[in-house]
């Protein structure tokens, strides 16, 4: 009788102990947790704060804008390429978003052209250089609120913009292991 | 490991689903992509006041679903609003899916996806 009262008290011993563990294990979780979190509300504050410069130098342009419409859909070139695109890297457990910069493709293509005459060295990659960037779709006289808009959005889409798809998938992450300890807990 | 590298390795591009000056300002940055024709198909979409909630359902399941080249999609939170049963459920590693303010709309962290998470994980 009483060897039976011992062992149960042996083990609820030996889970005391393991739920401690686990205990320790969630909480240290949960302040990694809080801490990506308060890195992701940090970032989308500095995002909002790109993209509303970003509206308003646009609006700001728009303002000033007496020959067309507006700076718009109508003037997008329906054969545009992507010159900023999105580099992932890393595993399952850290995944990592980078903005990267294509090189001039189409000036290099002009440069490894056969004609190469000193005059049509510099010139015709010069031409192809400035059709990629997406001011030309709206004219050749950029003014200059328009300018500054695209400077804002570049800045959106290099820094915050990737930075904040990484912290998501951390904070997904970390979910996904707090959900799993909880429940261990839960069956002791 | 070997598998999540191809789960991603062909995703490169930022997808756009907003609002003109959004969508204008995106691609002024460079992001904007358009593949090669017959397709033509086209990694933004302009949602302006002749676009409905069936469109934008149908943008928001070519680039999460349809489509293996995108790696993060930006949809402004007005408009996600607008999908909200969508955006919730979505659960798929890639692409990675924001929600972004507009010039009308500010970013509110009452709306966001992400922080309606962390309100669940903390039982509230």
């Amino acid at each position: 009788m009483t060897e039976v009262q011992v062992q149960p008290a042996l083990a609820s011993n030996a889970s005391q102990d393991e739920r401690k563990i686990l205990e320790d294990r969630l909480d240290g979780l949960l302040e990694q947790y809080l801490q990506t979190l308060d890195q992701y509300q940090k970032t989308q504050k500095q995002l909002a704060a790109y993209l509303s410069s970003g509206y308003l130098s646009l609006a700001q342009a728009n303002f000033n804008n007496n020959s067309h419409s507006r700076y718009g859909q109508d003037y997008y070139d329906q054969r545009m390429q992507a010159s900023r695109t999105i580099n992932i890297s890393g595993d399952d457990l850290n995944v990592t978003f980078k903005l990267s910069v294509s090189q001039e493709q189409d000036a290099t293509i002009e440069g490894s052209g056969p004609a190469k005459s000193s005059q049509e060295d510099d010139s015709p990659a010069e031409e192809k250089k400035k059709s990629t960037d997406p001011l030309r779709w709206f004219g050749i006289l950029i003014p200059p609120p328009l300018r500054a808009a695209q400077a804002s959005f570049v800045e959106a889409a290099e820094g915050p913009i990737p930075h904040l798809a990484s912290l998501v998938k951390r904070l997904r992450r970390q979910e996904i292991e707090i959900g799993r300890v909880r429940k261990q807990i839960k069956k002791l | 490991m070997a598998t999540s590298t191809a789960q991603y390795k062909d995703r490169q591009f930022l997808a756009v689903i907003g609002d003109e000056d959004t969508v204008t300002g995106l691609l002024l940055a460079g992001v904007g992509h358009v593949t090669q024709p017959p397709d033509s198909q086209k990694n933004f979409l302009v949602v302006d006041a002749k676009v409905d909630n069936a469109t934008i359902e149908a943008a928001f399941d070519k680039f999460t679903t349809e489509r293996k080249d995108i790696a993060i999609l930006l949809i402004n939170q007005h408009i996600a609003e607008r999908i909200r049963h969508r955006v919730e459920t979505y659960t798929a590693a890639f692409p990675s899916l924001l929600e972004i303010p507009s010039k009308d709309h500010p970013y509110d962290p009452e709306k966001d996806s992400v922080l309606k998470r962390v309100r669940r994980l903390f039982g509230e």
